[in-house]
């Protein structure tokens, strides 16, 4: 009687243990150590520098793995209070200014050790705005920003000199490399120069290797306070600059994923790797320079529309991306933008082009058209979609001159302005456009080449609206303005196409986050 | 001397040439950049100072070894070249290496073996090498020996076996043009009345062959090799692309792309230098195959 008395509190407690072990999390979730390694093929790595300021803000696929944003974002563009430095945040805005509260999540650590506070977030900021910065969004936070100030170790004001609603989406990966948080005390003691080649942060891995123009190579941080302990030990970018040895490189095992074109998709799924796509990715498009210079062919909007009509876009999404596009009503602007409304798009009608540019301009229309690749938009085709509208202008009556030429040398004409001349574009889709519609559809941008009181007014309108419903209505609505008055050819937005080894990755979703290519979500043990 | 004349000249076009291309600061900036920042970047590559109190500063840096920081990648110039130099030496000193290992023995049978079915087919593989563009030569062995056959990785710069195929490619194409040379050198002297005499004293047809005729023959291939060399290194790009080789060439012209003038400069001041040594190294081979040749 009494050997069972004891037999049964012992099975009592051996249940009681075993429930225990079952039930702890950090028992029967616990991460595994990180092993082995990604790696993977690049077309470019822009400028290659790992200070953000340092950086236009074009490629940051390497710096959101190195570092935090202030405010975090979901993979669908959507702000989130769990993947940023702030945990939370308030705004208020006033007749004269608006004040933006940040929350600083404790118990985040930089790379070295220490610990990430509301002074670093304030000094991140600062010296984002400093004069020697070249990300060009650094002037969006000198306009607005008035005073930082640090109320405690974990919380930071930010007061603007005017009322400006989207301070929060500027701080997040939905806009560039901005919100990026930079550690105040290491770039103090070591100096930028040193900071840029020997970067620490806090992201999810920290650099081990950097190899100029080869390849970047990070190690994993264990127990990161947002993506836990990654899968691999060392995750590596491999610089090819040729779309082919990219693709040779997967299909050796050289590396684990990379971009891919649209025409090699196919040859790549038959081999037996996965594809996926970041839809949505770019915008293609063709600016117009000059449409202000009174008597030339594009100052016309008759000519404008009929280059418009004469484009069959079916066809070069069909022919060219493979299907990978659809067609967008308006150029410079996409469906990721907040408050996107579908509008109707440009129909194929050659018939109608040839009647407008007859009717504007009977001796012909001539236009020079620059033809180049834009490297890292995840758009490689877009020399021959220069050349397949060449061809469908022609077809129209229009007589194009195809220039080739590079970024370079684009960019300068660009800026001078020319005459009768149309260039490529392919842009990231986003959620916020003011400031590219600032600089390039505003009478005041440096790139500007519409000059439009109109368009000026409905711009500002959307840069000063503080809700974020009402701002995406007036963005459609400068978008519908430049559909309107035809200032831009729209061809298409269209997906970037990942490839990647099954074995490794069976499943990615790349987001919609700009340049990003979400490698946290990627390298998650859960 | 005249090697320190040209390098001066070669600084001086490649200064003033570079800026009539645009300037680095819209590239560096995007299209979102205000004019404002624009100004400030141009002043603080020191743009915004005359062309010739540029180049001014510029040389009297290069002169106490300081090739500037490059615009791009915001790190020491000669930092970076001198990690891109070595792979490039190597690469081409492979190169040289496989075509004159391809190239002599068989333009030597085939000069021998003149109008026959080997010399056809010697004559044959030369003109496919110069007739190869190396990018398809290159994607080819890609798809071949490491698609297909997993023997060799497809790119970049590790291992001895990442060597093979980038240094194969340049060796090929280089290989035709030595044979063909050295063929038609070959046929030459071997109608001369030395190797005649040589034969006539009895001398074994291998030392005629190889001390008498291929020596003297070997004389415009060394001009040839040479300049090679100096392809090689400078003018790689296309082979440095398909392979992802990190060399001097994609990096002169990648500077090109990105307006990135120190490292431009730099570059091509490096690559000047090493024509001038390979051309004063090409002289002193000379002398050495051809006595007749003193200076």
């Amino acid at each position: 009687m009494r050997n069972k008395k004891w037999t049964m509190l012992f099975c009592f407690c051996v249940a009681v243990i075993l429930l225990s072990i079952m039930l702890c999390p950090g028992c029967t979730q616990k991460e595994k150590e990180p092993t082995g390694e990604i790696n993977f093929a690049t077309e470019s790595f822009g400028t290659e520098v790992f200070d953000p300021t340092l950086d236009s803000g074009n490629t940051k696929f390497y710096q959101t793995i190195l570092y935090d944003y202030l405010v975090g974002a979901n993979p669908d563009g959507t702000l989130s209070k769990d993947d940023g430095i702030a945990r939370d945040w308030t705004i208020e805005h006033t007749a004269n200014c608006s004040i933006y509260t940040f929350y600083i999540r404790k118990g985040v650590k930089f790379h070295n050790g220490d610990d990430l506070t509301a002074e670093d977030v304030k000094f991140s900021i600062e010296y984002l705005m400093r004069p020697e910065t070249l990300n060009s969004r650094a002037n969006t936070f000198r306009t607005y920003v008035d005073t930082i100030e640090v109320t405690d170790p974990y919380t930071v004001v930010i007061r603007t000199k005017k009322p400006y609603g989207v301070l929060h989406y500027d701080l997040s990966p939905t806009s560039f490399i901005e919100g990026i948080v930079l550690p105040k005390k290491y770039i103090e003691e070591v100096g930028s120069e040193y900071f840029n080649t020997h970067p620490i942060g806090s992201g999810f891995y920290r650099l081990k290797e950097h190899v100029p123009a080869v390849s970047m190579t990070f190690e994993a941080v264990k127990d990161h306070w947002r993506v836990g302990t990654p899968k691999y030990k060392t995750l590596s970018f491999i610089l090819a600059p040729e779309m082919t040895t990219q693709v040779a490189m997967l299909k050796t095992g050289q590396v684990d994923a990379t971009q891919l074109s649209h025409e090699m998709k196919e040859d790549v799924q038959k081999a037996g790797f996965s594809t996926f796509t970041k839809e949505g990715g770019a915008i293609v498009y063709i600016m117009l320079l000059n449409t202000f210079e009174k008597g030339t062919y594009l100052a016309d909007e008759r000519v404008r529309e009929a280059l418009n009509l004469a484009v069959d876009r079916e066809t070069i999404i069909r022919e060219i991306f493979k299907g990978a596009g659809q067609n967008v009503w308006c150029g410079r602007y996409g469906s990721l933008a907040l408050g996107y409304e579908p509008q109707p798009i440009y129909p194929y009608d050659p018939e109608r082009a040839r009647a407008l540019l007859n009717e504007a301009f009977p001796g012909g229309v001539t236009l020079d058209m620059a033809v180049f690749p834009i490297g890292g938009t995840g758009v490689p085709e877009l020399t021959l979609v220069m050349q397949s509208v060449a061809n469908m202008w022609e077809r129209v009556g229009v007589k194009v001159n195809q220039i080739p030429m590079d970024f370079g040398t684009w960019m300068q004409i660009w800026q001078k302005g020319a005459p009768n001349t149309v260039g490529p574009a392919a842009w990231s889709n986003r959620t916020l456009w003011q400031s590219g519609w600032r600089s390039c559809l505003h009478s005041t941008g440096s790139l500007c080449k519409v000059k439009d009181p109109t368009m000026d007014a409905l711009i500002e309108a959307s840069e000063e609206e503080l809700d974020t419903t009402k701002m995406g209505e007036k963005m459609a609505a400068v978008a519908r303005y430049v559909r309107e008055h035809h200032y831009y050819v729209s061809i298409c937005e269209v997906g970037c196409d990942f490839a990647a080894n099954p074995k490794k990755i069976s499943s990615w979703d790349l987001g919609v986050l700009l340049y990003d290519w979400n490698i946290s979500g990627l390298v998650r043990q859960k | 001397m005249q090697g320190i004349i040209t390098l001066i000249a070669v600084s001086i076009i490649v200064f003033f040439s570079s800026r009539l291309t645009g300037d680095p600061v819209s590239i560096l900036l995007g299209p979102d950049a205000t004019p404002k920042q624009i100004e400030l970047l141009t002043e603080k590559l020191g743009l915004d100072k005359p062309v010739i109190v540029q180049y001014g500063n510029w040389i009297s840096n290069v002169f106490k070894g300081d090739f500037g920081t490059s615009i791009r990648y915001s790190i020491p110039v000669f930092h970076i070249i001198m990690q891109r130099l070595p792979n490039s030496l190597v690469l081409a000193a492979l190169g040289l290496l496989i075509a004159v290992a391809l190239a002599v023995p068989l333009a030597i049978l085939s000069a021998v073996r003149r109008g026959t079915i080997l010399d056809s087919i010697v004559r044959a593989i030369g003109v496919l090498g110069m007739a190869t563009p190396s990018f398809l030569l290159g994607i080819f062995l890609i798809l071949i020996f490491s698609v297909g056959l997993h023997l060799f990785p497809a790119g970049g710069k590790g291992g001895p076996a990442t060597y093979i195929m980038p240094a194969f490619t340049l060796g090929f194409c280089l290989a035709g043009g030595i044979m063909r040379l050295l063929r038609s050198n070959l046929l030459e002297t071997l109608d001369s009345d030395y190797v005649k005499f040589a034969r006539i004293k009895g001398l074994p047809e291998w030392i005629v062959l190889t001390k008498h005729a291929t020596r003297n023959a070997l004389v415009p291939v060394v001009t040839f090799g040479g300049y090679y060399i100096a392809l090689a290194i400078g003018a790689a790009v296309v082979t440095e692309t398909v392979f992802a080789w990190p060399g001097l060439a994609r990096l002169t012209y990648e500077s090109v792309l990105w307006r990135d003038f120190p490292v431009m400069q730099g570059a091509i001041i490096t690559i000047s230098v090493i024509v001038i040594i390979t051309n004063i190294a090409v002289d002193i081979i000379y002398a050495y195959l051809d006595p007749r040749i003193r200076y």
